[in-house]
């Protein structure tokens, strides 16, 4: 993906019902975990701490 | 180049003055993009954060994260916030996240799905990143982002939600059909 996140509005707003909806669905939601366990994977295979 | 991410090997840094050169080349197949790596390095309100490929020395992904705050207009039941008044909520945000042409859709094995991609498991690794920092350093409820609207699916992959397009528009850099995105924390 070229181009995926970019700047940037003054403020973010949105209404309390809104967030409500968002911070109940997000609690459901299985990408937490699945993030989780492939960011591990990740680490395990690819990332370094220091140049070789 | 090997069409698969496994054999790559990753190397987070923050963008410092010293290596700043790496972002010269950088090129996301996006000029007005670019333009944003380049200048990121003197914006004093962000950290960029650089994933580089260890054996070739080039940059794969750039984030740039910042602080930013969320307003609630109203009352949230069962949140101890002030009636009827506006509450800003503590959020970081990923200003720019952006993958050099060579390494997009670079799938991580040979039997993983076309969304199972380096630029994604780098991203999943930018908010872990993001996750420790509010867990360690400085408390927030959850990210922010401004995605452009082909990336809309992508985000919500990882645990965004798009919300209703109530943010304030700064004119000079509202971009047509960008998203207002949040993960909250959980």
């Amino acid at each position: 993906m070229a181009m995926m996140a970019v700047p940037k509005p003054d403020a973010y707003v949105m209404t309390a019902s809104e967030w409500k909806r968002i911070k109940e669905a997000s609690a459901d939601k299985e990408s937490t975990k699945k993030n989780e366990e492939l960011r591990k994977e990740f680490v395990k295979l690819c990332m370094r701490k220091k140049k070789s | 180049m090997g069409k698969h991410a496994e054999d790559i090997y990753v190397r987070m840094c923050r963008l410092t003055p010293k290596i700043a050169a790496y972002i010269d080349d950088f090129d996301c197949g996006n000029q007005n993009l670019n333009q944003y790596v380049a200048a990121d390095r003197h914006d004093a309100s962000t950290v960029g954060y650089l994933f580089l490929d260890d054996k070739r020395d080039n940059v794969i992904s750039y984030a740039s994260v910042a602080c930013a705050g969320v307003m609630i207009r109203g009352d949230i039941p069962g949140e101890t916030f002030v009636d009827n008044e506006n509450t800003t909520l503590s959020a970081m945000e990923i200003k720019i996240f952006a993958t050099a042409k060579q390494y997009q859709h670079m799938k991580m094995h040979e039997t993983s799905t076309k969304e199972d991609t380096l630029s994604s498991r780098i991203f999943r690794q930018t908010l872990f990143v993001l996750r420790n920092i509010s867990v360690r350093h400085i408390g927030s409820k959850g990210v922010v982002v401004y995605s452009v609207p082909k990336a809309v699916s992508f985000y919500e992959r990882h645990g965004f939600f798009r919300f209703s397009n109530e943010m304030t528009r700064n004119a000079e850099c509202f971009l047509a059909g960008c998203v207002p995105m949040i993960m909250p924390w959980v």
